[in-house]
């Protein structure tokens, strides 16, 4: 029998390796081509992710193929993703966010002839975070949470519009009817307040404001 | 182009949020291979997991996973 995690910072120190450990034992064997574990993954991961695309898209099936696009994907990555250095549940979300953007066709990038630049960032496993960080983040999700709700409004609803509807500066400006050197200087604002509580609340980033 | 300068951009960027100019001034600087702005893009890259969690779930169709493999075993 094994014997399970207590509470306190033992304990969620001994669920974090865990979840690590959970992960790389999946990636392995995605790698080695093992349906199974794709499918276990999904059961595990699909309700969350779907949470996020429907957000994004008004359709149920734009949504249900923006996570089935994310799984495929990382099916024919398998083999190349860093299981010690990245976190799968990182990287599923970050490319969930973009495939139901590019389905709802409000991918700023897609009219501007960016999609070199993003793609090469989201196949970049250089950028994501370390599934350490990820469940550290977890396990104060709560408290970060109430930092959102402490941004002003304004900085609020230009966010909102950038992560769930992928829009441009220029577009969030026409869209809240404000000038665009307002707005700009709103989500820099808030995104450095935003970085300034997570650097507080994890305890080890040092992002200054 | 001074690193500094960048400090705000990174979560925008990858949110797609930066005009044209300011994306590849982004995208240009990272291929330098600057070690600090990497690092703090990494740092960035949680800030937008972060944001991008809704702490909400939706229940899958039941007919997703076979949806999935019929989709694998395409390849």
């Amino acid at each position: 029998m094994t014997a399970r995690p207590g509470k306190g910072r033992e304990g969620a120190r001994s669920r974090a390796k865990d979840t690590h450990v959970q992960y790389q034992d999946i990636l392995e064997r995605l790698a080695a081509r093992d349906k199974r574990a794709l499918l276990e993954l999904h059961a595990r991961m699909a309700p969350g992710l779907l949470g996020i695309t429907s957000r994004i898209a008004s359709d149920p099936r734009d949504a249900a193929w923006a996570v089935e696009e994310a799984f495929v994907h990382l099916w024919r990555e398998a083999a190349h993703f860093p299981r010690d250095a990245a976190s799968v549940p990182a990287w599923l979300v970050l490319n969930v966010r973009r495939y139901a953007l590019q389905r709802r066709g409000s991918v700023r990038a897609l009219q501007q002839g960016l999609i070199p630049v993003r793609e090469s960032i989201f196949e970049s496993y250089s950028w994501l975070p370390s599934q350490g960080a990820i469940d550290q983040l977890e396990s104060r999700r709560e408290l970060l949470s109430k930092t959102l709700r402490q941004l002003p409004k304004h900085q609020q609803d230009a966010l909102a519009l950038a992560v769930w509807e992928g829009l441009s500066v220029q577009s969030i400006a026409e869209r809240l009817g404000e000038p665009l050197a307002k707005v700009e200087s709103s989500l820099r604002a808030g995104m450095r307040f935003i970085r300034h509580r997570m650097s507080v609340v994890l305890g080890k980033w040092s992002a200054p404001i | 182009m001074v690193c500094p300068y960048l400090e705000d951009l990174w979560e925008l960027y990858l949110l797609g949020v930066l005009s044209a100019e300011d994306a590849h001034t982004v995208s240009d600087h990272l291929a330098t291979g600057c070690a600090r702005c990497c690092e703090q893009m990494r740092e960035a890259t949680l800030t937008v997991y972060f944001l991008t969690q809704t702490g909400h779930t939706v229940r899958p169709d039941p007919k997703s996973k076979a949806s999935l493999l019929r989709r694998l075993q395409k390849r």
